[in-house]
């Protein structure tokens, strides 16, 4: 067990070292003069030697990459060209923000993905599965930037039962800005006692979540109808049938559990996704977080800040990955057999 | 792909053509396209799929003919007919410079499907003759390969699409690249896995000891048994291919007006959806459809291939 990990932790530093390697990539071939954004547009031939130099744009180019992985491990992410902050605290701040969303998400996504496969599990081959079916596939082919907009048409617009866009109610800004402390509002508000701040984010977070949501529905559901039929043929399930357990006990006490593998491996794999698809929500719904940010960057050809955002990202879910390759022994003891 | 490779090849159990069900011949009365026809009547879904990508072919060949007005696909403006509601001579209204929806969501066939298929075959160019190397080959030089494909899969393939189409600037090229760079390596990995389980395989030994050399047993011996999978998982991802192309043109990294792209075409209509809702919801729904069309597609290929294949964003 102990070497597996020591091999998995070495193998994701040689990752993450390339991940640097591709960012440094990025930030160099970024149309446009790093050193000219950075000085302005009137800055004279003087003042741009100046910068490139202080920039060590003058450098060669295997030098730079090396002071730039170097850079990335001691904390120096550069300044961002748009906001002119430290890229660092710029994205570990909106990173937060989208981790907030994200896991929400995620949360809605395990609560109604996984008894739905559960549903289409034991209606197998009934009208109940071939819907469930029909759902997920259909979830997964809906463009999540078009949800947005049409959850906003039918929830906030017409229906108002949701606000449209923004993080929480306009009239309590004084009240979260002076609770910020993690950058995730429901956290905030908790650690405030702000009870109306709490629920402003919530309902705030809803929808953003729920489009984020879709297509993690559809797999959950998906995966968890495949390792629940597959649990239900063995021996174990066969025994406590054969006790006299009702179906429904059999499924959600003996059976679920030993069946979320599939679900378990895929959650890496489904966090990197929903942070991706950040990208396309947050600015739909003025939602200040990594996304819109990243966003933005693109737009101003901000390459310190594109590449802070990738490297952070990447190295996310690179922590996801393992965190998960570690959980999967925890959660189904036959693996931790096979890992010795 | 010569066909006198499988004469060795065909002992390999995986990877066979559509018309040879595992059952061998069981219903020798019926001929081999009515198989193929009874196997996909018996399942609704791949039968659903196939008639829109059917219908989406026809659309994209007989667009000029089908689209009532196939100058606004391209520089035609008509301001005076701007924001047109649904109905009359513009089946789905019109855009805010005049442009009939429908006759633009037709030629944007041609753009988000066609640019999808080709970046899903530009992907399968890279990534399938390095995992066959990779594969065949084996050793230190597989791990090296294997080892960059990994800082490849390190990030979200959204997220990677993204970052690369910001570099190269926005144009349907530059975006069509950046997807092609974020999608290789999967083809890479599993075509590295099939092959590598087939390097071992009794017919590939006996090959290497007559003396034919390497890379002849990896393309007439080894790529043939190996591909299967690999197609079935490309035809899968097209749909998500579609996603993301719309996605990056959402974004102002893909297509520039005034191609008739669906995902810019959303992102055209974004602020009007309150008022105007028909311009962003009916290209939006296009992508959908597609999107739908190649999954539905490519599950009904898998569940014949493998029916507990590995599933994947």
């Amino acid at each position: 067990m102990r070497r597996i990990l020591i091999r998995r932790g070495l193998q994701s530093l040689l990752v993450a070292l390339g991940v640097g390697l591709l960012a440094f990539i990025i930030t160099r071939l970024l149309p446009g003069d790093a050193a000219a954004s950075w000085a302005g547009p009137r800055a004279s031939a003087d003042e741009l030697a100046r910068v490139r130099v202080q920039l060590g744009l003058d450098r060669p180019l295997p030098e730079q990459a090396v002071r730039y992985i170097a850079d990335l491990v001691t904390g120096n992410w550069g300044t961002s060209i748009h906001t002119r902050q430290p890229v660092l605290s710029d994205v570990s701040g909106r990173f937060m923000t989208s981790l907030e969303l994200v896991s929400i998400a995620l949360a809605i996504a395990a609560l109604i993905g996984i008894p739905l496969g559960v549903l289409a599990a034991s209606w197998r081959g009934r009208p109940p599965d071939w819907l469930a079916g029909i759902a997920s596939s259909l979830l997964a082919s809906i463009p999540v930037f078009w949800l947005g907009l049409v959850l906003q048409l039918v929830i906030a617009t017409q229906l108002h039962w949701l606000p449209v866009a923004g993080r929480w109610d306009r009239t309590l800004n004084d009240a979260a800005v002076a609770a910020t402390r993690t950058h995730m509002v429901l956290v905030d508000a908790l650690l405030a006692g702000n009870g109306t701040l709490f629920v402003s984010g919530f309902s705030h977070l809803l929808m953003p979540a729920l489009v984020i949501a879709a297509y993690p529905i559809g797999l959950f559901a998906r995966l968890t109808r495949a390792g629940l039929l597959e649990t239900l043929g063995e021996e174990h399930v066969r025994m406590a049938r054969a006790t006299g357990y009702t179906e429904r006990t059999i499924i959600w006490r003996f059976a679920l559990r030993p069946s979320m593998g599939p679900v378990l491996s895929a959650l890496a794999l489904v966090f990197g996704f929903a942070l991706g698809n950040t990208f396309l929500v947050e600015n739909l719904f003025n939602f200040q977080g990594l996304g819109s940010y990243a966003v933005d960057s693109i737009a101003a050809l901000d390459a310190p800040s594109i590449a802070g955002t990738t490297v952070l990202v990447a190295l996310a879910y690179l922590a996801a990955n393992l965190v998960v390759d570690l959980l999967r022994p925890v959660m189904d003891p036959r693996l931790r057999e096979a890992g010795r | 792909m010569s066909g006198s490779g499988g004469a060795v090849g065909s002992t390999g159990a995986r990877g066979e053509g559509f018309t040879a069900p595992g059952g061998a011949g069981a219903s020798a009365a019926r001929s081999a396209p009515g198989r193929v026809i009874g196997y996909i009547v018996r399942r609704p879904g791949l039968a659903f799929g196939l008639a829109i990508v059917f219908v989406l072919a026809v659309g994209a060949v007989l667009a000029p003919v089908l689209a009532p007005f196939p100058g606004d696909a391209g520089n035609d403006t008509n301001l005076l007919a701007a924001l047109q509601p649904p109905g009359g001579l513009h089946p789905l209204g019109t855009d805010l410079a005049g442009r009939d929806v429908w006759s633009r969501i037709l030629f944007g066939i041609r753009i988000s499907v066609g640019v999808s298929v080709v970046v899903i075959v530009a992907s399968l160019l890279v990534g399938v003759p390095v995992g066959l190397f990779a594969g065949a080959v084996g050793g230190k030089l597989d791990d090296l390969l294997m080892r960059i494909v990994d800082i490849f899969l390190a990030f979200p393939s959204l997220l990677l699409a993204l970052a690369i189409a910001a570099t190269l600037g926005p144009s349907m090229e530059h975006a069509a690249i950046a997807i092609v760079v974020s999608w290789w390596p999967w083809y890479a990995r599993l075509m590295r896995g099939e092959a590598a389980a087939i390097r071992g395989r009794a017919y590939v030994e006996a090959a290497l000891l007559l003396g034919i050399p390497r890379w002849r047993v990896a393309l007439r011996h080894i790529l043939p048994n190996a591909i299967g999978p690999v197609i079935v998982q490309a035809s899968l991802d097209l749909g998500g291919v579609i996603l993301t192309f719309a996605a990056l043109s959402f974004l102002g990294l893909g297509a520039q007006d005034p191609t008739p792209e669906w995902g810019l075409m959303v992102e055209q209509g974004r602020t009007l959806t309150s008022t105007q809702p028909w311009v962003a919801l009916f290209p939006g729904a296009a992508i959908m459809i597609a999107a739908l069309a190649f999954t539905l597609l490519g599950e009904g290929l898998r569940e014949r291939l493998d029916p507990k294949g590995p599933a994947r964003p």
